[in-house]
């Protein structure tokens, strides 16, 4: 019995060794680690169902998720309108389905936009440093100095309101976070001695910073920019509140919710209450795959 | 001695001439190199002894081109085969950093990229110097990893650095480093962080690979006994200068430096090592240098002269020099531990 389980234990580090012979494919390798992690599995297979629904949203709905209906308006969940419906007659569902597409497209581009310029300027100041990262990180201080509203309200009202300029508005936001964060882990990869090691076998400095540091930067960065997703959703939302974001009718779970909640008090929940639960579900997701997500790319958790 | 003879030639592959580098710091400019003359004979093994803090990673670092701010070379000239590295533009400088100089690091372990297994890190600078393809890059590696002594070299290909023991990280650094046929190599404490008997392995490699591929190598290290054990030549440095420099036998059987004579006597080689003997004093402060000689504070052997004048490197056999005024001296046969009493009787 001891020794079966001591001989069990030696074979452990020989399994490591054939795990990456054995899931030569990135895919098969990425559903071994989320397997392991179950909670990332479920954030990913929530997440995958959310964005199914976005792409085959037609396939899962009869309603038009912007005509008006007066009849069957302020209709609560039923066998017909499985959400309910909105005071104008909108099928509720419907224009979840739908509002999944737009809301999906701004976080996933926005997250996306901010994390690339993020990195390219945390990656500059953090390498070069004394002036450039100066002049870098006091240009980026400035831009977070402004109040976000009035950051992006004033970006609005140059560009206009639309879901294009509200991905805009969300990655000139944000952006500078990223580029503050990938600094500072520039800044301790940077003293590493494979960088050292790098250079003395004459690696080009664009080549050190985005093939050796880069990498060892990400971990972090997947993991804010998951948090960042669910974050974009709901910012995406107050700028539609404000009339600055996405336009009334078009669905946007954010815009929805905004309008359900001068309805709550009277008793109709429902039209707030499914909007807000799918932008519940979508960030869960996005930060339980994020968990998920480093595990990939770092071969250490492997 | 374990000396392994090469077959001498006169050609200086790397001569550092009178080289000063400087580190600002908020204390004050620390004197890291002043004047530090250095020369490698072509296909032989160097070794630069000295303690900590004495300049030796900083020589290194000034003939790989990678001293950065605040460090700074002053003055001094810096020849590979009769070309001036300082001189050279950082690109230039780039191409020839792993491919005519490379270097081996401390700590295997943390000198490689941790994100990469091995075949992409070879990859890397195979791509880079050789212009190899995916293909070409992994027969290579194959054939490197088998030269090093590295059993089953296609499975380590998949292997992360964190996978692989530290003596088998530190081979592998080897065939990096050895893998654009280097004409200088340099080692900055090959064998600090590995276990003793990995340690003997190591240098064995290292000594075999340096002769195969005809390289001129560097061995920065604070072991006498790695000295002893693979280099031609011995240079000792103490407080950012060069104070001895000769055949290893000559430096270790007749040293003509006190430090190195200090240094011998404490070490786990010397005859009567009943207990350890170690040299009184202190490293000199970098920023005020004391005028005359660095080590004459420290020195049993120091007089009047020591204090006020620098010594210069004076050459009393061929290729054996010492910076130390009593140096032909300690040639007659003398030693430091009776030069003091043989002064007092004269």
């Amino acid at each position: 019995m001891q020794f079966e389980k001591r001989l069990h234990e030696d074979e452990k580090p020989l399994f490591t060794h054939s795990l990456l012979l054995k899931y030569k494919s990135f895919l098969k390798l990425s559903f071994y680690l989320l397997k392991r992690n179950p909670l990332s599995l479920v954030g990913g297979i929530i997440m995958l169902l959310i964005i199914l629904m976005g792409l085959l949203g037609p396939f899962f709905t009869v309603y038009d998720p912007i005509k008006t209906d007066l009849k069957s308006a302020f209709l609560p969940p039923s066998t017909t309108h499985w959400m309910g419906t909105n005071e104008l007659g909108m099928d509720i569902f419907t224009r979840i389905v739908y509002g999944a597409r737009v809301d999906l497209y701004i976080a996933f581009f926005s997250v996306i936009g901010a994390v690339i310029i993020g990195l390219f300027f945390g990656i500059i100041s953090g390498y070069y440093g004394r002036w450039v990262d100066d002049v870098i990180m006091r240009i980026l201080d400035s831009l977070q100095a402004f109040p976000t509203i009035i950051f992006a309200i004033a970006i609005a009202a140059v560009l206009g309101p639309s879901t294009r300029n509200v991905i805009i508005v969300l990655i000139a936001v944000n952006f500078p976070m990223y580029s503050r964060l990938v600094r500072s882990l520039v800044l301790s990869v940077k003293q590493s001695q494979f960088i050292d090691a790098a250079r003395a076998a004459g690696n080009k400095d664009f080549r050190i910073m985005f093939l050796h540091i880069l990498p060892n930067c990400m971990g972090p960065v997947y993991v804010q920019g998951s948090l960042n997703v669910g974050w974009a959703v709901l910012m995406a939302a107050s700028l539609s509140f404000i009339g600055l974001g996405v336009q009334p009718p078009n669905p946007e779970w954010g815009l929805m919710i905004t309008e359900g909640t001068r309805f709550m008090i009277l008793g109709e929940w429902w039209m707030a209450f499914f909007p807000g639960l799918f932008i519940f579900l979508f960030v869960l997701s996005a930060n339980m795959l994020g968990d998920g997500l480093q595990d990939v790319f770092d071969p250490k958790r492997r | 001695m374990f000396l392994i003879q090469r077959e001498d030639s006169k050609e200086m592959l790397l001569r550092i001439e009178n080289l000063h580098v400087t580190f600002e710091t908020f204390h004050g400019v620390v004197h890291a190199l002043s004047g530090v003359n250095l020369n490698l004979h072509e296909g032989k093994i160097t070794g630069l002894v000295g303690e900590t803090g004495s300049g030796k990673s900083v020589t290194a670092k000034s003939v790989m081109g990678l001293i950065t701010k605040p460090g700074k070379i002053i003055s001094g000239k810096i020849y590979l085969e009769n070309e001036d590295l300082l001189i050279k533009s950082e690109s230039k400088m780039q191409d020839i950093r792993g491919k005519i100089i490379s270097m081996i690091f401390q700590n295997p372990r943390s000198a490689l990229n941790p994100l990469f297994n091995v075949e992409d890190q070879m990859f890397f600078i195979l791509k880079r110097h050789q212009n190899l393809n995916k293909r070409e890059s992994r027969k290579k590696t194959i054939e490197l990893l088998d030269s090093v002594g590295i059993a089953d070299p296609e499975r380590r290909l998949e292997n992360y650095p964190f996978e692989m023991s530290t003596g088998m990280c530190q081979r592998i650094m080897i065939a990096m480093a050895l893998s654009c046929q280097p004409k200088l190599l340099i080692a900055d404490e090959p064998t600090t962080g590995l276990d003793v008997t990995i340690q003997a392995q190591i240098l064995d490699l290292f000594n075999q690979m340096v002769s195969d591929f005809g390289s001129t190598a560097l061995i920065i290290t604070h072991d006498l006994g790695v000295v002893a054990e693979t280099c031609d030549y011995t240079a000792v440095m103490y407080a950012s200068q060069i104070v001895e420099f000769g055949p290893t036998q000559n430096v270790f059987n007749r040293p003509l430096h006190p430090y190195t004579q200090g240094l011998l006597a404490s070490s786990f080689y010397s005859e009567n090592s009943e207990s350890f003997y170690y040299i009184p004093g202190r490293v000199p402060n970098l920023i005020n240098f004391p005028s005359g000689c660095q080590f004459a504070e420290r020195c049993e052997a120091s007089r009047q002269i020591c204090f006020e004048e620098n010594p210069p490197m004076e050459s009393l056999y061929e290729n054996h020099q010492a910076k130390c005024f009593a140096a032909s001296s300690f040639s007659k046969g003398k030693n430091w531990s009776n030069y003091k009493t043989d002064s007092v009787i004269n």
